[in-house]
Parts: C-alpha cells; structure tokens; sequence
C-alpha cells in the first residue's frame, strides 16, 4: 500500500475573507450529519484610534514556513485534547480594511462543549505563537506595527 | 559559519534589510541577540525574539552551517 503525506490545509488567504466564503463553508458542512454544533471565530479589523490618528487598515504579513508549523501544532493539539469532527483556519495576508474579516476559525464536534472549549483554545493559540505580523496602516498611510496583548 | 538571516515587521524596518547571509558565531541564545545588537545598535530599544530553523530559541542552541536564523518582532496575527 502507498504511503502518501498528509497534506496540510492552506491557512493563508489573500486579502480579507468574506461573508460569503465563510456562509459556504458552514453551508459544506451540513452533510457531515455526525455534528451538533460549531463553533466560530471572527477576527475583524477594528477602526482603534493610536495618538489620535484613527486605522483604516491593516497589512498582515508572515514567516510563512514557521506559521505552517505552527498552524500544524495548534491543530494536531487541538484534535488530541478534544474530540472534533472538523476544524478550519484562514488568516488573511495583505491589506484588510477595517470592517474585514482576517481570521476565521471553524470548529465542529457531536456535542457543543468540545467545539466552544477547542475554539477559545486555537485563537488564544493563534494569537500567542502565529509568527504573523500586522502594520496599521492610518489614514495619511504612516502606521504602526500592531502588537498582540 | 555562513548562515542566512531573516528580519520581519518592525525589525526587518529598523535594519532596512528583510534577508542577508553572515558568518556567524554565536553559541547560544544570548549570544545571538549580542551579536545582532552589535551589528545593528538600532535593535536595542526594540523588542524581538530569535528562531532558529523554525524554533524560537531560549538559550544554548546549536548553529550549523546554512542554518536560519531570524528574527521575529512581536506576534500580530487575528
């Protein structure tokens, strides 16, 4: 029997993600009757105002080789600690514009307390350990270098 | 040893450059950030971390030839 590597999911969108990709991916789940509930989170980029000049975007950019790895571990634990039918992640690269969408974890399991507790889990992951990078871009296109807290 | 060298965000920004290759010869994980500051004073009011070969390192490390080293300012992503 032919061994073949697991193919890791792309993480990494261009630009914002949409209403309509993530209405299509709850719509392509509805067939995996096994499940009882998802579980979602939205990362929006947020119009905060930095020494009184307010953002109207952000550029995200990565180091893309060290995020696959660590999207791969933040999954494969996630999938070991709870029990999951499914579970999806995109994040935007490039220019988001306040009001967008730039993260988009998706999680599904027979019974909603393993869907809600994996999905704080991943973002808190996500945010902690993602070598993801985030210039706030404000009106007069200076910016500042985003810094998660 | 030649190793290659990646900056990002901030830092690849404060140093001007976003890749070069240097002989380097750091033991460990104070070293490197010594010896980064050496080379570029401008990263000493900043905050970074070091990986090396996909690791974030915290200590005694072990460079080879053509390993990477770089250098990552603080974490942005969601």
């Amino acid at each position: 029997m032919e061994k073949t590597e697991k193919k890791q999911p792309q993480v990494f969108v261009d630009g914002p993600i949409s209403g309509g990709f993530i209405g299509d991916s709850i719509t392509k789940h509805q067939r995996k009757t096994d499940i009882g509930a998802h579980d979602i989170f939205l990362g929006q980029v947020r119009a905060d105002v930095i020494d009184g000049k307010q953002v109207v975007a952000i550029e995200y950019s990565a180091f893309a080789e060290m995020a696959d790895k660590v999207f791969y571990e933040i999954r494969e634990a996630a999938f070991a600690k709870y029990t999951l039918s499914c579970m999806h992640i995109y994040h935007s690269l490039g220019r988001v514009a306040v009001g967008e969408i730039c993260l988009f974890v998706f999680v599904s399991s027979k019974h909603r307390q393993m869907a809600m507790d994996a999905t704080r889990e991943i973002v808190e992951a996500i945010k902690a350990k993602v070598p993801i990078f985030g210039k706030e871009i404000f009106q007069d296109d200076t910016h500042v270098w985003k810094e998660n807290r | 040893m030649l190793i290659k060298v990646k900056y990002y965000g901030l830092v690849a920004e404060a140093i001007g450059l976003g890749t070069e290759e240097m002989e380097c010869l750091a033991a460990d994980g104070d070293d490197l950030r010594a010896f980064f500051i050496r080379r570029y004073p401008q990263l000493r009011g900043l905050t970074w971390k070091v990986a090396v070969d996909l690791e974030l390192i915290d200590g005694p490390i072990q460079l080879r030839a053509g390993s990477e080293i770089v250098l990552l300012p603080p974490f942005a992503g969601g």
